[in-house]
C-alpha cells in the first residue's frame, strides 16, 4: 500500500481475445492512468477472461478508467469495487537464505505466518504466501532480516464479497 | 459456394454497399487485387500516387456521404502508410475500414520482408482491428469491422489478412448489410433534469461538435435553438452544423473563434454541449471555460463526460434522439436582452478593398470564393493559417460541407480528402484550401486528380512561410522564426502543369475574381491556383493556448504595442 487513499478494484470480464491485454494495458499507457497491480486469468466461460485491476486514483479518474475501458471492443463488463468489499488475496514466494544456525528460525516464522514451506535448498528456503495484500506486505517485511535472495509476487485478484457475481446482469 | 478470401472480402464489401475503394498494391495484397481486377464492374478501385493519399480519400469519402470510406494497402510500408491518414479519421471519428495484406501466416513474426505488426502499431488509432489468420473467419470479421466503424461514435477499423488467407478457399454464404448498434435512449431522470434547467434558463447557448454531423442531429439542433431562443456556436468540427446565415448563429469558437461566441461562452448561465469534446483548442483553460453556468453534456460516448470539463447533467445517447425528447418537452422561450447582449460582440467583416493592385488578402479569397460557388460546394481544408481562414470567412450552411483535420490536425491531409470528396460526390464542386506548406507534403496526389480528370479547384495559399508555425513564433517566440521561412523556389503554377494539371496566379486584388471564375469554370481536371499571400498575413482574433476571451488578441500591431 504506497499511501492511504482506498484502493480500487476493477474487475474486468473480457473477450478471450489475442491482444486484449495488449489493448487494455494501451489505453492505461496513452491515458496516463496509473494502476498498482493487474491479474489476468481465464474464467470457467472459455470465451471470457477476468482481469483484477488495483487503482488508487480519484474518483473521476475511476470513472474515467471504467468508460474508456468500457470502449474497447473486447472488453464485457467493468464492475467497480472497494477493497473492503472484496474477498481478496494475493500470493508471494520469497527464497531467503537458511543457514542451519537460522533455519529453525525461518521456519518457525513461516509457521507463525501460516505460509507453506515450498522448497528447501542448500543455503534457502522458499515460502509461499497468500493473504490479503497487507498480511503479505507484512511478512516479506518480517521475513526481510533473513536475507530475502528473490522474490515474486502477484497482483491482488478480488471478487466480490456476497453472492453477487461479475456474471450477473449477462445474457447467456 | 466456395470462394477465395479475396473474393469473400469483396462480396462482403459489395453487401455493405461499397462501390469505391481507395488502394495501392503490393505483394501480399495481389490476391485481393486479382479479384478486384474479376469485380472491376462492381467495385472501381481509386489509385492513389501513396498509401496515405488513399487513407486521406477514403476518409473525405467517408466525411462526404456519411458512409464508412475503404482503403486497401499491402504489408509493411503499404500499412505504416495508412498510420497517419487512420489516426486523423479516429481523432474526429470518421468510419473507415481499413484493409492491409500481410506475410503469410507460416512467416508471421519472423521479421520476413514486408512485415509489420499493423494491428499491434494501430491499436491505439482505431476502435479496433484484426487480424486474420483463418480464411472461414474473414467474412464475418469484415461484417463486424463495418458494424463498429458506424456504431455508436463511428471512427476507424482496421483488418489486415495474410496473404495464404486472401488465397484460401471458404464457403461464403451471403448476408444483408450490417447494421449500426442500437443506443441506448437517454436516462428520463437526466432528461428531466435536462428540462427543468433549461426552463429556468436565462443565458442558455449551444455549443455543437462534430457529433452533430456524424448522428445527422442538424435539423434537432436548429429546432432546439429556434424553439427555446438560445444562440448557437460551434466548435471547428460542428461548422455545418447549424446555417451561418441564421440569426442565432455566433460563430466558432475557440482559439480563433469569434469575439461574440467566445465571450457567449463566458457569459451564459447554461452550455448545452452537444456532441462536442471541450478539446483545448476550444476550451483552452478547462477550468475557467463556462465556468459561471450549468453544463449540459450530450453525448454518445460516455468516456467524454467529465474528461476536460466537468458537467452538470451528462446525457448519453442518440443527439437527434435526446434533442428531440428535450425540444418536445419545453415550451418555447424568448431570451431577447440576452441575444441582444450577444450581437453586441459581433465583429462585422470589413469591405472588400476596391483597389486592384491591393495586396492579396486571404479573407478576400475565401469570401469571394464563397459569393461565386453555390451551396452544394464542398470545401476541404489542409491544416493550419489557410485552415482557420477557411473556417472564418468560408460560411458553412449545411452538414459534410466542409473537411477538415481538427483534431489531428493533419498537413497533408487535403489532397487525399479531396479526392475522396470528389469520388462521392461526382456532380458537386468540391474545392480544396491548402497551403504552400501542406502542398508540399502530399502533392504526389495532384497525379490521381490528373489521371481521374477531377475537377477539384485547389487554392493555395502560398506566402512561401510555414504560416501558422511562423504566427506562434512571432507571438511567442519573440519572432525567432525557426525553420518556418524554407525559402523554397517551387514554380506552382509550372508544377501543376508538369502533372497535367492548370496552374493560374492570383498576385493582386484584382486578379481575385476574374480567376476564381476561371478555375470553377474548369470542369475536364484539376486547376490550381497559386494565391500569392503577404507571409504576414495573421490568423485573428487568437487566444493563446491555455487563455480565455479575455486574453483573446485582435490585432497583431495592438498586441505587438502592448508588449
Amino acid at each position: 500500500m504506497k499511501d492511504n487513499r482506498t484502493v480500487t478494484v476493477l474487475s474486468v470480464l473480457a473477450y478471450n481475445n489475442p491482444a486484449v491485454l495488449l489493448r487494455m494495458t494501451g489505453l492505461f499507457y496513452r491515458r496516463g492512468f496509473n494502476i498498482e497491480t493487474m491479474v489476468a486469468c481465464q474464467t470457467d466461460r472459455p470465451s471470457l477472461s477476468r482481469l483484477t485491476v488495483t487503482m488508487t486514483g480519484q474518483s473521476a479518474e475511476i470513472k474515467q478508467v471504467r468508460r474508456q475501458l468500457l470502449k474497447l471492443e473486447d472488453i464485457v463488463k467493468v464492475d467497480v469495487l472497494e477493497m473492503a468489499d472484496c474477498a481478496a488475496s494475493s500470493l508471494a514466494l520469497i527464497k531467503v537464505s537458511a543457514t542451519p544456525e537460522n533455519r529453525h528460525a525461518v521456519l518457525s516464522a513461516a509457521q507463525t505466518y501460516g505460509c507453506r514451506v515450498l522448497d528447501i535448498g542448500d543455503t534457502t528456503i522458499t515460502l509461499e504466501m497468500t493473504g490479503r495484500e497487507e498480511e503479505v506486505n507484512r511478512f516479506v517485511e518480517f521475513m526481510r532480516p533473513f536475507n530475502i535472495v528473490e522474490m515474486g509476487c502477484t497482483g491482488v485478484t478480488a471478487l466480490q464479497r456476497g453472492d453477487t457475481t461479475i456474471f450477473d446482469g449477462l445474457e447467456g | 459456394m466456395k470462394l477465395n478470401g479475396s473474393e469473400i472480402l469483396l462480396e462482403c464489401l459489395l453487401e455493405q454497399g461499397v462501390d469505391t475503394v481507395f488502394g495501392y498494391p503490393g505483394g501480399t495484397v495481389l490476391n485481393i487485387y486479382d479479384a478486384l481486377y474479376k469485380y472491376s464492374d462492381r467495385i472501381q478501385h481509386i489509385l492513389t500516387a501513396h498509401e496515405q493519399g488513399a487513407s486521406h480519400a477514403a476518409d473525405g469519402y467517408a466525411r462526404t456521404t456519411g458512409k464508412v470510406g475503404v482503403c486497401i494497402a499491402t504489408s509493411g510500408p503499404g500499412a505504416t502508410n495508412l498510420v497517419t491518414g487512420i489516426a486523423t479519421a479516429y481523432m474526429d471519428s470518421i468510419p473507415m475500414v481499413a484493409i492491409t495484406g500481410n506475410v503469410a501466416t507460416p512467416l508471421l513474426g519472423r521479421d520476413s520482408f514486408q512485415e509489420i505488426d499493423i494491428t499491434g502499431v494501430t491499436i491505439p488509432i482505431t476502435k479496433h482491428n484484426f487480424l486474420v489468420k483463418d480464411v472461414n473467419q474473414l467474412a464475418d470479421t469484415v461484417r463486424l469491422a463495418f458494424e463498429i466503424a458506424q456504431s455508436g461514435r463511428p471512427g476507424p477499423v482496421l483488418v489486415d489478412i495474410p496473404k495464404d488467407v486472401s488465397a484460401a478457399l471458404a464457403e461464403y454464404t451471403p448476408a444483408p448489410a450490417v447494421k449500426a448498434r442500437p443506443i441506448a435512449p437517454p436516462k428520463a431522470d437526466r432528461l428531466e433534469r435536462t428540462v427543468e434547467i433549461l426552463a429556468e434558463a436565462k443565458r442558455p447557448l449551444l455549443y455543437i461538435g462534430g457529433g452533430v454531423i456524424a448522428s445527422g442531429a442538424a435539423e434537432q439542433v436548429r429546432a432546439l435553438a429556434e424553439k427555446l431562443d438560445i444562440p448557437v456556436c460551434s466548435s471547428l468540427m460542428g461548422l455545418g452544423g447549424f446555417p451561418a446565415d441564421h440569426p442565432l448563429w455566433l460563430g466558432m469558437v475557440g482559439m480563433h473563434g469569434t469575439r461574440a461566441a467566445n465571450c457567449a461562452t463566458r457569459d451564459c448561465d447554461t452550455l448545452i454541449v452537444c456532441g462536442a469534446r471541450f478539446s483545448d483548442r476550444v476550451a483552452g483553460n478547462p477550468k475557467g471555460f463556462a465556468a459561471g453556468a450549468k453544463i449540459i453534456h450530450m453525448d454518445v460516448d460516455h468516456a467524454e463526460f467529465d474528461k476536460n470539463v466537468l458537467s452538470t447533467v451528462r446525457l448519453a445517447g442518440d443527439l437527434k434522439e435526446t434533442l428531440a425528447i428535450v425540444t418536445d418537452r419545453l415550451d418555447p422561450a424568448c431570451h431577447t436582452e440576452w441575444l441582444a447582449a450577444c450581437a453586441e460582440n459581433r465583429v462585422e467583416w470589413p469591405a472588400f478593398p476596391t483597389d486592384p493592385e491591393a495586396p492579396v488578402d486571404p479573407s478576400v479569397i475565401l469570401r469571394t470564393l464563397r459569393d461565386l460557388t453555390d451551396r452544394d460546394t464542398v470545401l476541404v481544408t489542409d491544416v493550419g493559417q489557410h485552415q482557420m481562414w477557411s473556417a472564418q470567412f468560408y460560411k458553412q450552411y449545411a452538414p459534410r460541407h466542409l473537411l477538415t483535420s481538427g483534431g489531428l490536425g493533419t498537413m497533408g491531409y487535403g489532397m487525399g480528402a479531396a479526392i475522396g470528396a470528389q469520388f462521392a460526390a461526382p456532380d458537386k464542386k468540391i474545392a480544396l484550401v491548402t497551403g504552400d506548406g501542406c502542398f508540399h507534403m502530399n502533392l504526389n496526389e495532384l497525379t490521381t486528380m490528373v489521371s481521374y480528370k477531377l475537377p477539384v479547384v485547389i487554392l493555395l495559399m502560398d506566402n512561401r512561410v510555414l504560416g501558422m508555425v511562423r504566427q506562434w513564433q512571432k507571438v511567442f517566440y519573440q519572432k525567432r522564426f525557426a525553420a518556418t521561412d524554407p525559402e523554397r523556389q517551387t514554380d506552382f503554377p509550372k508544377l501543376a502543369e508538369a502533372f497535367g494539371c492548370k496552374g493560374l496566379v492570383i498576385e493582386k486584388n484584382g486578379d481575385i475574381e476574374p480567376v476564381l471564375r476561371e478555375a470553377l469554370a474548369t470542369a475536364d481536371g484539376p486547376v490550381l491556383v497559386d494565391c500569392r499571400i503577404s507571409k504576414d498575413a495573421n490568423v485573428l482574433p487568437m487566444i493563446p493556448p491555455g487563455g480565455s476571451v479575455d486574453q483573446m488578441i485582435e490585432s497583431m500591431e495592438e498586441y505587438e504595442n502592448e508588449r
